[in-house]
């Protein structure tokens, strides 16, 4: 019998792989900031101005990530409502409904994954 | 792009940095929708190859992308809307 973190580890990462590891992965949100080499160096004479730049990098950083969770989240949710039918009988107010109720239960999957990933690694 | 010693940049260069940036992230997220609604559109609506598009392809193409486009808004609107319910919540 599997240890219990050991299945949640296995369960999570199969079924929704973007788990608490999933932010390293937004390429250009790593890009952006990798790429320009910015670090407090020495005699940086306005260093506010990098602190702005550092805050605003994260930040865009932070939408980037956020854009690539919502195309994900958005394949899975096309997948699971559509997927299967044919193109021009895709009912509006039935699909709207069957993407919320995805987007809310691959929302709560992945922030039960979290949080059993997070209290599983502390052990 | 030319060196960047950031601690010497202008306020107008840290300025045009901010938003070839932004820019550059609009660009990329646009390209990750075109593609992956042109992959799921492609599948759904062309079943067998031919040498153009036939009017009912089209039709079923611009369905399909239209339906992707709404799908994305919803999916993007629920959850962050959700995120923030959560958010507020801890």
């Amino acid at each position: 019998m599997l240890p219990r973190s050991h299945v949640t580890r296995i369960v999570c990462s199969r079924s929704f792989d973007t788990g608490s590891s999933s932010f390293g992965d937004s390429s250009f949100g790593s890009s952006a900031s990798s790429g320009l080499g910015l670090d407090s160096g020495p005699g940086s004479g306005s260093s506010s101005g990098d602190a702005e730049l550092q805050s605003f990098l994260m930040l865009e950083q932070q939408k980037a990530q956020m854009q690539t969770m919502i195309h994900k989240m958005n394949d899975i949710c096309w997948e699971t409502c559509v997927g299967s039918q044919a193109a021009n009988s895709i009912p509006a107010l039935k699909l709207h409904l069957q993407l919320r109720g995805t987007v809310h239960r691959t929302s709560l999957h992945q922030t039960i994954c979290t949080n059993a990933l997070k209290s599983g690694g502390m052990m | 792009m030319e060196s960047l010693g950031a601690g010497r940049m202008s306020s107008s260069q840290r300025e045009d940095l901010m938003d070839q940036v932004k820019q550059q992230i609009v660009i990329a997220n646009t390209q990750e929708l075109l593609t992956k609604m042109g992959e799921k559109c492609f599948t759904k609506c062309i079943p067998k190859p031919g040498s153009s598009l036939d009017s009912s392809e089209q039709k079923c193409l611009a369905m399909c992308m239209d339906r992707y486009m709404d799908s994305w808004n919803l999916v993007s609107r629920t959850y962050t809307t959700r995120l923030q319910r959560e958010k507020n919540f801890q």
